[in-house]
């Protein structure tokens, strides 16, 4: 699996924990996911490897984040019954647009 | 066999280096069997530039040109209060250099505070290479855990001014929890109560066996045992200015003489109930009639007067809990590090706080060392280790042919154990047991669903599931399962950012992309796009800190994306992520979701220096020190 295909998989993928786990059961699953791709755990590798790595390791800690967090999952779960897999916001914006940037000078 | 890397806790008043190795943690002490080196910086009037104790010495006779506590105003911008606080009390002269940074001038010369930290840096690998008869350039770095973007990499840059490979820049408080090493296959809450010279951190851990993971953290960088020396030397200046007419406050160098005179009467008064802080000729009276001080000061006294200033760790206590979601009396243990807390009353305090007796086995001026050094050693032996750590996974997570529950591998730390309150920890020196050496070599083993599954576990399901090749992984023969044994593999860290990172919307305001706490390296994608037509250049504003109002913050700079494609407003689709790495410092990358391109993107931090001002100025270290560039 390439790293690309991060984006076709839900946090409880990612983590490799099944939708109804408890908290426990997440953070346990995310401590054995730190040791395969945290970077403490890749210096040696190359550096390519280790930016793969890294990637994995920060949708993982994504996927921790929200998934420990009761409000957070309830709402990610929402969203991922219309297939949504990822929590692109951490409060959804007003509006529910894009944010435009001033232009600049 | 690689060279060994040291843990280096740069401190506000010292610093200290450590090393682990198979032999346990050991301080690196000077010829004179001294650890702390003091983080000070002396530009002698015979062109040479101390660091260290013999900068130290020179404190009291040359003040204006004796450099000291600048880890207090590293990566702040010229004009914040903090700035303006210090250099009203600081001999040396402060200025304003370019992108606000802040600059020490010194015998005609301008620095920048990280070159500052950097002759420190150069001078605590001078003490530590000569303690282990071999010349290191690798090491691990602490920096307070409520350290900002700003702060860290300013740091960053001393090492890199001081010719240091840093493998990883680590919080000192998560440092000094792996110093004690703590028990196996529990879980423990831990408090780290780190009051130094300059700064303060409350952090929560869980440690579960191997595995430290930071679950809160707050802090003060601008509070420590600097501030009680202050108010104990101005209280000495009233009174001898009441006494003599004569203000040591207004001559650098008495009040100098003043200052560490203070600080030593505060670190007796650790010891003594009563003392007095004597010097002789501060000063010299009408007919050239010498001045001496005899300032008697009592413990009660300098209690009273300490105790605003503590009473602000403890508003800070409140924060860590509050983030944590836990009161003070439901930690296992509290840990002790830094300086300040020798002091009885912090101690008396932090017992109240947490209604149990914090542990200081190991000294707190050396365990974020000791800490640093340990995490030096399981970053460089992690390739090491990684074939056990394999052995402890299951085939459950990714291969999906075994029925085990999804957390079997780690069934030997499920056990919730009662709140221990004893103070006995397990396992003081290395909190890992070394790892074999090298196996002989085997076959590779194919990778890829073709190939007939190697004997005994399947050892590589986590790393198969996405392409990340370890370069271990083909070289280790698959040992055998086993059931639960000493842990094999170092300890691991996951730790977390202490600040929000905003990023600027409208009127001021902003809007926290990463929330405080998360775990680190982590990222966020926001999407943004353009506002009018043809837009082709855009900025933000970024910042760190808990506010919905941008000037409430720490402003950090400016992220620019460059060169967008032409198009009616709102039409260009940026995906932007925001990352914090595992030294807590900010990566930004930007992608058009029109075409799938990468986005040009740059990050201008207020007050950093740029590739090229690190070489220059590192060359002009070398140069001072007398080595090749």
């Amino acid at each position: 699996m390439k790293p690309e295909q991060l984006d076709t998989l839900s946090y409880y993928e990612i983590l490799g924990v099944e939708p109804s786990a408890g908290f426990d059961e997440i953070r346990d699953a995310f401590h054995e996911f730190s040791y395969a791709y945290h970077p403490d755990y890749c210096h040696d590798d190359a550096a390519e490897q280790r930016d793969i790595a890294e990637r994995v390791f920060r949708r993982g800690s994504e996927a921790y984040r929200v998934l420990t967090d009761p409000r957070a999952r309830r709402l990610y779960d929402a969203q991922l019954a219309n297939g949504e897999l990822r929590f692109t916001r951490n409060v959804p914006p007003p509006s529910g647009k894009p944010d435009s940037w001033r232009p600049t000078h | 066999m690689t060279s060994p890397v040291l843990g280096i806790d740069l401190g506000t008043t010292n610093s200290v280096a450590a090393i682990a190795d198979a032999d346990g943690v050991r301080v690196l002490r000077d010829v004179d069997g001294d650890p702390l080196v003091p983080s000070v910086v002396s530009f002698h009037p015979n062109g040479k530039v101390l660091a260290g104790k013999r900068a130290q010495q020179r404190r009291e006779i040359d003040a204006v040109n004796t450099v000291y506590s600048v880890k207090r105003l590293i990566g702040r911008p010229f004009r914040c209060d903090e700035v303006r606080e210090a250099d009203a009390r600081f001999p040396f002269e402060l200025s304003e250099g370019e992108n606000s940074s802040v600059m020490v001038t010194a015998r005609g010369q301008r620095y920048t505070l990280a070159e500052i930290s950097a002759f420190v840096l150069r001078e605590v690998r001078r003490v530590a290479s000569t303690a282990l008869g071999a010349d290191i350039n690798r090491a691990v770095v602490t920096v307070p855990a409520n350290f900002n973007e700003l702060q860290r990499t300013a740091t960053k840059s001393a090492c890199k001014i001081a010719g240091l490979d840093v493998l990883r820049i680590l919080n000192e408080p998560t440092a000094a929890a792996l110093a004690y090493g703590f028990g196996k296959g529990t879980h423990e809450r831990i408090a780290v109560f780190d009051l130094g010279g300059g700064t303060f951190d409350l952090t929560i851990l869980q440690v579960s066996g191997d595995v430290f993971e930071v679950l809160a953290t707050a802090g003060d960088t601008f509070l420590g045992g600097d501030d009680i020396d202050a108010k104990v030397a101005d209280r000495v200046c009233e009174a001898f200015l009441a006494e003599h007419r004569y203000d040591p406050k207004q001559h650098p160098d008495a009040y100098e003489r003043v200052r560490a005179a203070s600080e030593r009467g505060k670190c007796k008064l650790s010891d003594d109930e009563e003392i007095v802080i004597s010097l002789d000729e501060l000063a010299h009276g009408p007919g050239g009639k010498a001045l001496d001080l005899r300032f008697p000061l009592a413990r009660t006294e300098l209690e009273r007067m300490s105790l605003p200033l503590l009473g602000r760790a403890f508003d800070v206590c409140e924060d860590a809990m509050k983030i944590a979601g836990m009161r003070p009396t439901q930690l296992d243990k509290v840990v002790l590090a830094g300086g300040q807390t020798r002091m009885p009353l912090v101690r008396r305090m932090v017992t109240e706080y947490f209604e149990q007796e914090p542990l200081s086995n190991i000294e707190p001026e050396l365990v974020v060392a000791e800490g640093a050094a340990i995490q030096a050693r399981a970053i460089s032996d992690a390739k090491a280790s990684l074939a056990a750590q394999r052995a402890r996974q299951t085939t459950a997570r990714f291969g999906g042919a075994v029925d085990e529950p999804v957390a079997a591998s780690a069934g030997d730390a499920r056990v919730e154990r009662p709140a221990a309150r004893s103070g006995t920890i397990s396992s003081p020196a290395m909190p890992y047991a070394p790892v074999p050496a090298t196996p002989p070599p085997v076959p590779p083993v194919a990778r890829g669903a073709s190939s007939a599954p190697p004997p005994g576990p399947q050892l590589d399901q986590t790393m198969r599931m996405f392409d990340v090749e370890r370069a271990s992984s083909a070289s280790r023969p698959p040992p055998a399962k086993s059931g639960p044994s000493p842990s094999p593999r170092p300890p691991l860290l996951l730790d977390v950012t202490p600040l929000s990172l905003g990023i600027e919307t409208v009127d001021g305001y902003c809007e926290h992309v990463i929330a405080r706490n998360a775990t680190v390296p982590t990222e966020q994608v926001r999407m943004f796009t353009t506002a009018r037509d043809n837009q082709r250049l855009v900025h933000v504003r970024i910042c760190q800190g808990e506010s919905r109002r941008l000037r409430r913050n720490q402003e950090l700079g400016v992220v620019a994306l460059h060169d967008l494609r032409p198009a009616r407003r709102g039409q260009v689709q940026i995906a932007v992520t925001f990352a914090i790495d595992a030294d807590g410092t900010l990566d930004v990358s930007a992608k058009d979701t029109g075409t799938g391109k990468e986005q040009h993107v740059t990050v201008d931090l207020i007050g950093q220096l740029n590739d090229e001002q690190i070489a220059s100025r590192k060359a002009r270290q070398s140069a001072f020190s007398g080595e090749k560039p």
